[in-house]
This record gives C-alpha cells, structure tokens and sequence, in this order.
C-alpha cells in the first residue's frame, strides 16, 4: 500500500527513468518501514491501525473518501484524498496526512539517491583531518 | 584518523554494560544511582565519582561514539533520538527532539550555549518565591560549567543561513548577538545534530561521562528504568530492564540497582514518568504537571544565493529583542536562531506533497531558516502542558497550544517573514500546510494575518522540555525543593530541565548543567563528603 502512495507523495522528486525509479520506489518502501519500526510501539500500532482503516473497503470510503483500494486507485485519485485529509477539520485525517506524507518523505530525502537533485552535496569527508 | 575516546576509555576497561545484551539478571550496588546520563547526569555523575563516591549510572540509549556518528540522518535519528526524532505531543501536534543515547540531548544538540536569562530568574525569584536562584548566587556555577565544557564566543564567521538572520535583524533595525558555544577545535563542519564526528562539542559523552567512568563509576546503557521501589519515604532500589533500538522488545532480564540515593536525570518527559510508574508519593497532584516548551514556528525562504545550511557551526546568531522588549505578563515573547538545513529535517518540515513539495526541495541548496521558540509558563495563557502514561506505562506529553501562544506563533511568522525579505528573500513562506510561498513582505504580512493557526496545520516543533518536577519552597505547588531533593522522598533528588517552574527562553544546556553541579554539590554536603573543586561565592 506505501508502494503506491509513495509515486503521489514524492511527485516531482523520483528518477524519471524506469529502473532508478522502481529502485528509488523498493528503497522508500524500506525505509518507511524501518523506521515505523523505530517508533515507539503504542505509536507503531497507530501506525498500523491507519493502515488497516485503508485496507478495510467501508472504513476506507469512509474515512479516506477512497472507492478502490489504495493499489489500484490512480494518482489522481489519491492525491485528491490526501489533499482532502490534508485540509480536513478532523484531527485524526489531518494527522494520518501528516503521518503518511513526513514518513514517507524521511524515507526518500534520507536516501543518498535524493541528493544530488535538491543540490545536496551529502556530508563532508573527514579522511583528511 | 579520529581518535574515538570511548572506544578508548572501553578498551582500557571501563565498567560498562549493555542492558539490552544481558544472560542474567544483574545486582549492583552504590552510593548513588544516577539515571540519565545527559546534561543533568552527566554532570551529577563526574562529581559524583570525583568525590570518591561508587557511581552506577543508567541511560535508556545506547553507548555511541565519533566512530558512529556518519553524518547521516537516516542513521542517526533512529540510533539517538528519542522515538527516531519523531517523538510527539499526545495530540500529535507538536515534534520533539529529544536525545536517548549516552549524553542524551548534549549528543545531539546544536552546542548553543546561554546562561538563564537574568530576566527568567528574577520571575522565580518574585513571582514563584525561589530564594537562592540569583543572579549572584548562580554567576559561580555558570563560570564552572562555562569552563569545564569550553563555553566560549564562536570566533569563526557565521555561515550564510546565520550571517542571513544577523543582515535581516540589522536591516529591519533590531539588534542581534552571537552565540557561545560549547566547542573545542571545532570543525565547522555543520552536523551537531548527528553527533560530533570530531569530539569537538563538549557534551556529557566526551566530557563529564568519561570523567566518571575513569573514576570507577558503572554504566549501564540501554536500561530502561521501569520503576523506582519505594519504602515509606525512601527510594530502596530501581530496577531496569534492556530495550531494543525503539524501546520495544525489553530483554528477559533485569538490573537492579541499589543505593543510599538516587539522582533522577531523565529528562522533563523521562523524570516525571519514572515517578509516575513508581507511583511516587505526589499528595499535591504536582507531580508531571506544568510542563513547559519552548514552541517553536519555523519560516523557510527562497535566497537568491546559495545558504547551504547544512554546512558550518548550525547555530551561531541569536535575536531576544522579542523577548527583551515584550513584558512577561504581556504577549507572548520569542527568541529568534536559525536551524541547519538537511535533507530529512527539511523535507518533513516543508508542507505539502508531490510537485508542491518537490519545487521547494529543488531549491534545497538557497533555502534559508529562521526558527522562533515562544517562551512558555509565564502568563496565565501559557501554563504548560503535563506528563501522563499511555496504557503500556510509557510517558507521553499531553500539550495543547492556547489562542495566546498561537497569536505569538502568527507574529513570530510575520516577524521571520519581514526578517527574511529584508535579507533579500525572493519568496518566504511558514511551514504551515495552509501557507504558499510569498514573494513580497506587503503579499506576506496580509497572508500570515489570514492563516488559520491551529493544531496539526501549523508545523510546530520544539527540542526543549521543562518543568513536570518544578522546584519550589512549597510542598503545595512543587515536586522539589530548590536543592533539588524531593518534597516526599528523603534520598531522591532530581537533577534535570525538570526542576524548571517556567520555561527558560533560552536554549538550557547551560542551565541544566549550572544546577546540576550546584545540586550535587550540595548533595555531596549532605552526604558527608567534601565536594571537588567548590567555587567560592
């Protein structure tokens, strides 16, 4: 389910190209998980419950005004449920937003892939000192 | 080659155990248990041990060095922070940074160095009725700390994302100041944040911790201390168990540590929930209530130039003309710093996703931060928030922004805003999901005034905790006395940004240490032995 969340959430930001594209796609994946799983368990069973809101076809219409499920709906179609938790007068959907998006974003902006896009030249070495 | 003095101090033989590695269950005993191992800890333990006393310290991170510390988010946000940095308020709304390693947030922080205002004191002093936190009575213990961890003015320039704060401060006529720091032969390299690659930050880690350590004291990292046993008035014993990297999956054994007295040192969140677990006599309901933050709204622009605010000492230029110029009772007051710029940390605080998001990042390399903390606990509006268990027995920070905070929150984002136009911003915006990039201060100033400021829009986010085991004279309204030792329990103290009655506003490394060693020096006293080094007064 990340895996189709991350081309909307990350737009603009992954390779173009085919394979560093899918490659970028597993490692965001990855890296979302790793670092659910660093987060302190009462929160990673939040994190979990969010998604299991998203799996479940009545709790996701319901609660993400999604028909299709996650997989199988289109990028617009998913933006256009972020954009609406994004800006919702719910807590719970503007912090699932958050949730989703920040993950995600650590995720692909933690990986060296990202870097040289954003004009990042990534840590200094220190083999000379 | 780097040398890495923890590695060093380990092969030499320093008593140092991994909780979270034990075949058995472990006994130690002490004189003084001391848990935590950051600013309070750290400085608690060195004189501690320096006074001859058997020291065992227990610190709920792992045991890091310069050899780990890579310079990578990905790898240190999980490794030394609190729930991999993204440790949160109850209602999500609000980030907080906080250590959990061995010199818990001294590890990470960004090394600024500031007394507490004479200003935060003197409402201790009149308004909270403290009686020995003076200006005077504290110019001693702060010269101590200042030179035992290389406090000192910055002489090196500042790198553009602070000399920017310092050209938008002159040209908007406001005055601002350099920061000292706690640094020696710093490398300039900009990656506090991540833990010193260079042991150049004098935190508890590279300081105090191996001080101790060399002295005989044991720690025990990875423990995290499920309770404190209590008899009647006494603390007897504290018993802890080893966590894995996210808290979760506790090992099968425990240590148990035993000792005429404990130090608690675990931080405004940590303290107080210990206490909690231990269900520690609170007959005043005191106990985790008014903790305070210092919110802090963040504005990121556009430069024409590159800021490259990754690079360079992170925190170098300050403004408190905001603070200086605004009374306590009066609105909420905010110092201005800047905040390094790198790819996670920046990619997480920018709003909105996709194309939104990506066209700021790909200006990544010119984007400029300003940063405003609010001070907190010194209005009736601004009364903190309070520390409660979660059903797993872990503490969480229950904390809601009231209307006079997020006035302060909208004017600290018009202040950056005008600041950073002033320094030659082509757009600015506020993290805020509702905000855009603004490309003139008129354009901002009418924008800023209509965003809605509430929960979970607003990014707020915050790396300083305090209060929740306030010191005072009065039993009635505080958790300790202004030494440090609990009302209640004779031979518990609490040495941490806990004993706070208000928020400082200013960052507290420096505070905590000064009480720290002036706590465990009076301590020392009490204990019948003379404490190293007493500064005359």
């Amino acid at each position: 389910m990340v895996a189709a969340l991350i081309p909307v959430i990350l737009a603009g930001a992954l390779p173009e190209e085919a394979a560093a594209r899918a490659r970028a796609v597993r490692e965001t994946v990855d890296a979302f998980d790793r670092a659910v799983s660093g987060l302190t368990p009462s929160v990673q069973d939040e994190v979990g419950q969010l998604f299991s809101f998203l799996s479940f076809a009545p709790t996701r219409i319901g609660f993400a005004g999604l028909w299709v499920p996650v997989d199988e709906a289109t990028p617009e179609e998913l933006k256009a449920f972020l954009t609406r938790w994004r800006s919702s007068s719910f807590d719970l959907q503007r912090y699932s937003y958050n949730a989703l998006t920040q993950l995600t974003q650590a995720a692909w902006y933690g990986n060296s892939a990202s870097w040289t896009a954003i004009g990042y030249p990534g840590p200094p070495s220190l083999e000379a000192r | 080659m780097i040398r890495d003095p923890i590695r060093e101090g380990l092969a030499a033989g320093w008593k140092v155990i991994d909780a979270a590695a034990l075949e058995r269950n472990v006994d130690l005993e002490a004189d003084v248990v001391v848990i935590g191992s950051g600013a309070g800890g750290g400085v608690s333990a060195e004189l501690l041990a320096l006074a001859g006393l058997k020291v065992v310290i227990l610190e709920e991170g792992p045991l890091k060095s310069s050899t780990d510390f890579r310079m990578r988010e990905r790898e240190a946000y999980p490794q030394l922070y609190q729930e991999s940095a993204g440790r949160q308020t109850l209602d999500k709304s609000i980030t907080i940074l906080q250590g959990r390693c061995v010199g818990g947030s001294t590890t990470v922080n960004w090394t600024s160095s500031f007394r507490t205002p004479p200003r935060t004191l003197a409402y201790w002093r009149d308004k909270l009725g403290l009686k020995t936190m003076g200006e005077a009575e504290l110019e001693p213990w702060f010269k101590r700390i200042e030179e035992r961890l290389g406090v000192a003015p910055w002489p090196v320039a500042p790198n553009e994302n602070n000399d920017l704060l310092r050209r938008g401060c002159e040209k908007v006529g406001i005055p601002s100041a350099m920061i000292q720091r706690n640094v020696k032969g710093c490398a300039n390299l900009g990656y506090c944040g991540m833990g010193c690659p260079t042991n150049a930050k004098q935190s508890m880690l590279v300081t105090t911790i191996p001080a101790a350590l060399d002295r005989g004291a044991t720690l025990v990292h990875r423990a995290q201390v499920a309770r404190l046993v209590i008899d009647g008035n006494r603390v007897v014993a504290c018993e802890a168990h080893g966590v894995a990297g996210n808290g979760a999956s506790p090992s099968p054994h425990r240590v148990r540590a035993r000792a005429r007295h404990f130090i608690l040192a675990a931080g405004a969140i940590g303290s107080p929930g210990i206490l909690l677990r231990s269900a520690a006599p609170d007959p005043h309901v005191t106990l985790g209530k008014r903790t305070f933050l210092h919110p802090t709204a963040v504005s990121a622009a556009v430069m024409p130039q590159r800021v490259d605010g990754h690079s360079g000492a992170p925190q170098t230029v300050y403004c408190d003309h905001f603070l200086d110029s605004i009374p306590l009772n009066g609105p909420a007051g905010f110092k201005l710093e800047s905040a390094p710029t790198h790819p996670v940390l920046v990619g997480i605080t920018l709003p909105g996703f996709g194309e939104e998001h990506a066209r700021w990042m790909q200006k990544f390399a010119s984007t400029h931060v300003v940063i405003a903390l609010l001070r907190d606990g010194f209005h009736p509006q601004s009364q903190g928030g309070r520390v409660i268990l979660r059903s797993d027995g872990t503490p969480v920070l229950d904390y809601r922004m009231s209307p006079y905070l997020w006035e302060g929150v909208r004017r600290a984002y018009l202040t950056m805003a005008e600041i950073q136009f002033a320094a030659g911003a082509k757009t600015v915006m506020p993290m805020h999901e509702s905000a855009s990039s603004m490309s003139s201060w008129r354009e901002a100033r009418a924008a800023i005034q209509a965003l809605p400021m509430k929960a979970l829009e607003a990014r707020i986010v915050t790396a300083h905790v305090m209060g929740g085991c306030t010191m005072g004279a009065n039993p009635r309204s505080s958790v300790v006395d202004e030494s440090g030792r609990h009302h209640q329990l004779a031979n518990l103290s609490v040495h941490d940004g806990s004993v706070f009655p208000t928020s400082l506003g200013a960052n507290p490394q420096v505070s905590i240490y000064a009480l720290a060693a002036r706590a465990t020096t009076g301590l020392l006293a009490a204990l019948g032995r003379t404490p190293p080094g007493v500064p005359s007064s």
